[in-house]
């Protein structure tokens, strides 16, 4: 599974551009599934029919996009401004290379004087910010990158067995787990869609249309969610890697149906997977999205604790990667739910 | 219906948005035989429907939900950590609180704060915050206690004159007013079905709402809820207790609807109360009017809202229920 | 000229009847009388020749941003509060009109001999009070209800290369699609006009198109930001007036169809057409709520750029709206959106 995740999460792909990793998704899945669509905003919908005699509609849904940052402007000498796409924090950017479908830039910050400089240290923005690609010239820097064109982290995928590291965890570590329980479920008793919904992390948009016509029973959102267990971690929260998958209860933006955590909980005891239960502080998932469909989805959020979200280095442990797995496929196999 | 009992069980039942069973149930059973049609929706709504002459449908709302919390961490020797919903840190101190487990037990706690002679100026001075805050558990069987379990206040609710005082009167009152609303309706002629959703889930963005209002698609929907009955600023009129309902006028409601409310208060002699909503109404509405539904908000006026003890005036829920039922027989087809 | 009408008619979010009557009387004939759904929204449909079964969808909104009339003050005064995004800095010392019949008021400041240390501090909302004329509660109640709307007082003019008013966002929009219903030619497909209701409190009436209409594609035209002064760095901009139409890639909440924009871009290029693609992200659209409602509809975005757009003055550039109005024109008639859908991934 790990040359999977590393596949998957060294694509550049962020909000509004996920085509390349949707294509890389499909090769993994070829002779696994029974069909795909993509849906008008191109959410990419894929299906595996169950054929137990009560089979539901169930979702796994995983984002396929990524946070990331787009050209705003490009000035006379050559240097980019950006824009974030998504919650990118501008200090997280300060000494980290970008990539523009493989032209490399270096954010960098005004500072006229010196306490223009500590400013753009200590207040981040995206006004004092710009991008070097090493262009002389407005006309130089035209011919490798254009205003409007979208770009993501450059940061390697590091084996750290048993943790994993890479930029995009969030949510290529959700894809790569619905793209195996696709794999590793033969004979799902339920239909099975795994949803590989667009711009999530611009404001839970894919996830809002892609179950329109589906007609689901239930959606389980993976994602990332954070961690406690690093030196003074968030003294209110509880999330530990290596501890399994972990059963979302409460964000910000969705509280999981109760037949959705009973039916986690049930498939985690009843196959021995060890999972933690949830409460998150802030942020949210597509679980938002599916809820708000139609009449109403009953949804819920599988998480995976990780360490350092948002950044270009995002920790998962490779063991609740694996009962994340398991446990989805539990729940496609469960009769009685 | 007797308002008071009803009054009484709905503020002490558990209910938190998203596991408002016990609330559905009491809703359920107060229904029984004021309408033609009781069922639970997929968002955990308790939906009913009153038929009429089907000339059009008209839908309310009032949310079952509660303000609450929840457990974020179990810390050694019986001591919780907790997250909010819709709720002020600053009233927890010395609250005393119930913990439901996933088994379904009811778990006392505590919320306690430093005796004053071990404070010191600093500390006095500081205002709690959910990072500083502990429930004491150590008197129940804590091991049961997991991540995500609610706590709900404990309360003893009470009345005093005309007044009710309790927790979740936001919004439960309200659907005392559906109900009450549907018991005038047995003695009334109306062209137009009635629908009504005890939503679910309305204090974290209303998606029980708009969920009901995308399955039922009403001609128009109104979200009854509670207005604060305090001066709240310089901007804004005072709404208060014992001068009849409040009837939001504004963009998002619609103009003809809250134009019918008031002409039925006013043929009727119905006291009422104006509240301009010059943007988001901070109710079901907002997310009703969105499924392209002439939208009105009904309030009650409230004081103490989201705290153990909220008050309201029962003879206003008598008034919002007179206007609702008359307001709706008045309906006639193609009023919008 | 329409967009000189369109500007001086209040109509700010929920009270937008009059601008959508002035829309309706002016587009409707025998065969197309214009629908009016319960929110108050307006569409206009032009049928296509029968060669294709696709519709286009073309968005601006009515409303504007405003004020209402939140309390009846003891003397006479009114308090307001802001209807969609409103700064009370564009307001001090301001006409306004107040309410059904447009009664001239003013939002009074206080002298400058009067000030003490408040000469160095901005008033919020609730020192901001609306002056009538009335010295009295009473006095006041006479003429105005809690609820009635206020409007900036703007009378419109135009000169050889700008037009100045107050709701250039979106009138400039609703004034482009008015004269595209006029002149644009039967195409193969359907394009559906929709004049919508309240964007500024929140993509409210937008939503209502998709489930009527069921587009394959849109583009929204708001009157956008421009940022194009002295104080603003030119990094920052983002748009420039006279710089032609402005195309958006990512706003609030969405990034706007990958395959329209780099279609729209293209077709440009290629033909030479000036344009410009917008420096700032911020800010929403009505794009945002059509891809996200019910089934999702991929938009573009053609915009119009506008200086001081949410204030009593707004700029922009004749030649911008000219062109905005001949590149949308282009973009339907060769068919560009559509063609760009049937690509395959």
């Amino acid at each position: 599974m790990k040359e999977l995740i590393k596949k998957l999460t060294q694509v550049s792909a962020p909000s509004g551009r996920e085509r390349k990793v949707h294509l890389a998704i499909l090769e993994e899945l070829e002779g696994f599934i029974d069909g795909y669509r993509f849906d008008n905003v191109s959410n990419l919908i894929v299906w595996k029919n169950g054929n137990g005699e009560n089979k539901k509609n169930f979702i796994f849904d995983g984002h396929a996009d990524e946070i990331g940052v787009v050209i705003t402007n490009i000035d006379e000498k050559g240097f980019l401004r950006i824009d974030p796409v998504g919650g990118v924090n501008p200090l997280m950017l300060l000494g980290t290379l970008l990539n523009f479908d493989d032209v490399t830039g270096i954010v960098s910050y005004e500072g006229e004087t010196d306490e223009d400089a500590k400013k753009s240290l200590t207040q981040p923005s995206y006004d004092y910010l710009f991008v070097d690609i090493g262009a002389t010239s407005r006309e130089d820097a035209q011919k490798k990158v254009h205003i409007g064109q979208f770009g993501s982290y450059l940061s390697p995928f590091v084996d750290m067995d048993p943790m994993l590291v890479s930029k995009s965890m969030d949510d290529r570590i959700a894809c790569a787990i619905v793209v195996q329980a696709i794999k590793e479920t033969q004979n799902p008793y339920h239909n099975i869609y795994g949803i590989f919904s667009v711009q999530e992390e611009v404001g839970i948009l894919g996830a809002k249309v892609a179950a329109y016509d589906i007609h689901a029973d239930i959606a389980i959102a993976v994602d990332v969610t954070g961690h406690t267990d690093t030196p003074k971690g968030n003294k209110r929260m509880d999330l530990q890697l290596g501890k399994g998958p972990a059963i979302k209860i409460k964000d910000k933006a969705s509280i999981s149906d109760e037949s959705v955590v009973r039916l986690l909980t049930k498939c985690a005891k009843a196959n021995q997977i060890p999972f933690q239960y949830e409460v998150l502080i802030y942020g949210g998932t597509n679980a938002h999205g599916y809820q708000l469909t139609g009449a109403g989805i009953k949804s819920g959020t599988l998480s995976i604790p990780c360490r350092y979200v948002h950044s270009p280095h995002e920790m998962v442990h490779l063991e609740d990667v694996k009962n994340a797995v398991r446990l989805l496929n539990a729940v496609a196999l469960k009769s009685d739910w | 219906m007797d308002t008071f009992a009803a009054l009484k069980s709905l503020s002490l039942a558990y209910g938190p948005p998203g596991r408002e069973k016990e609330v559905r149930g009491l809703f359920k059973g107060y229904v029984n035989g004021l309408v033609d049609e009781v069922f639970e929706d997929t968002s955990g709504n308790l939906i009913v429907k009153r038929y009429g002459q089907h000339k059009g449908t008209v839908f309310f709302s009032a949310h079952m939900d509660e303000v609450c919390f929840l457990v974020s961490k179990v810390l050694p020797e019986g001591f919780l950590r907790l997250e909010g919903i819709g709720a002020d840190v600053k009233l927890l101190p010395s609250q005393k609180v119930w913990i439901h487990t996933r088994s379904g037990k009811r778990l006392r706690g505590v919320i306690g704060m430093l005796a004053p002679h071990l404070q010191t100026e600093e500390t006095r001075k500081k205002l709690n915050g959910f990072e500083d805050l502990f429930v004491d558990v150590s008197m129940s069987d804590f091991s049961e206690i997991s991540v995500g379990d609610f706590v709900t206040y404990d309360n003893e609710p009470f009345s005093t004159g005309d007044f009710f005082f309790g927790k979740s009167l936001d919004d439960r009152a309200c659907g005392v007013i559906i109900v009450k609303m549907l018991e005038r309706l047995t003695a009334l002629r109306h062209d137009f079905d009635v629908f009504a959703a005890f939503s679910s889930r309305e204090e974290i963005g209303a998606f029980g709402a708009r969920t009901a209002a995308y399955a039922l698609q009403p001609d128009i929907g109104i979200a009854l809820d509670v207005t604060h009955a305090i001066d709240t600023s310089p901007n804004y009129p005072k709404n208060e207790f014992g001068k009849g309902p409040v009837i939001a006028v504004g963009a998002i409601p619609h103009r003809k609807i809250s134009n019918l409310l008031i002409e039925t208060a006013k043929q009727n002699g119905i006291p009422y109360q104006i509240e301009p909503s010059p943007s988001r109404t901070g109710t079901d509405t907002d997310q009703i009017q969105l499924e392209t539904v002439a939208a009105g908000v009904v309030s009650l006026p409230l004081r103490y809202m989201h705290t153990p003890y909220e008050q309201i005036c029962v003879k206003d829920i008598d008034e919002t229920a007179r206007l609702l039922a008359l307001f709706v027989s008045a309906l006639k087809e193609g009023v919008v | 000229m329409f967009l000189k009408d369109l500007c001086e008619i209040n109509g700010a979010s929920g009270n937008e009847d009059r601008v959508r009557s002035y829309i309706q009387e002016q587009l409707k004939s025998p065969e197309e009388p214009g629908q009016v759904d319960v929110l108050g929204n307006l569409f206009f449909e032009k049928k296509g020749n029968g060669t294709s079964d696709k519709t286009i969808l073309l968005m601006a909104h009515t409303d504007e941003v405003g004020l209402m009339v939140t309390n009846i003050q003891d003397d006479g005064l009114l308090a307001v509060s802001p209807i969609g995004g409103v700064d009370p800095r564009v307001l001090l010392g301001k006409r306004v009109w107040v309410g059904e019949n447009n009664l001239p008021g003013v939002i009074g400041y206080k002298a400058i001999h009067l000030q003490k240390e408040d000469f160095k501090t901005l008033p919020d909302w609730d020192k901001v009070r609306v002056d009538i004329g009335a010295q009295k509660k009473e006095e006041a109640q006479k003429s105005v209800n809690l609820g009635d709307y206020v409007h900036f007082y703007s009378p419109f003019e135009e000169y050889e290369n700008r037009y100045v008013g107050k709701a250039l966002d979106d009138r400039a929009g609703c004034a482009l699609l008015m004269a595209l219903y006029r002149e644009l030619p039967v195409l193969n497909h359907r394009v559906v006009f929709a004049f919508v209701v309240q964007e500024e409190i929140g993509l409210r009436g937008s939503g209502s198109t998709l489930k009527r209409y069921k587009p394959d594609a849109a583009i929204v035209v708001e009157g956008t930001t421009a940022g194009d002064n002295p104080e603003l760095k030119r990094e920052r901009w983002s748009t420039h007036l006279d710089n032609g139409p402005a195309i958006s890639y990512l706003q609030s909440g969405y990034a706007l169809d990958y395959r329209l924009f780099e279609a729209i871009v293209a077709f440009a290029n290629q033909k030479g057409i000036l344009y410009q693609l917008k420096g700032r992200t911020v800010g929403g659209t009505d794009g945002t709520r059509l891809a996200s409602t019910y089934f999702g509809v991929p938009c573009a975005g053609v915009n119009i750029p506008s200086r001081y757009i949410h204030s009593p003055v707004s700029v922009i550039s004749k030649k911008d709206f000219e062109n905005t109005k001949q590149f949308i024109a282009d973009i339907l008639t060769e068919e560009i959106l559509l063609k760009a859908l049937e690509v395959k991934v």
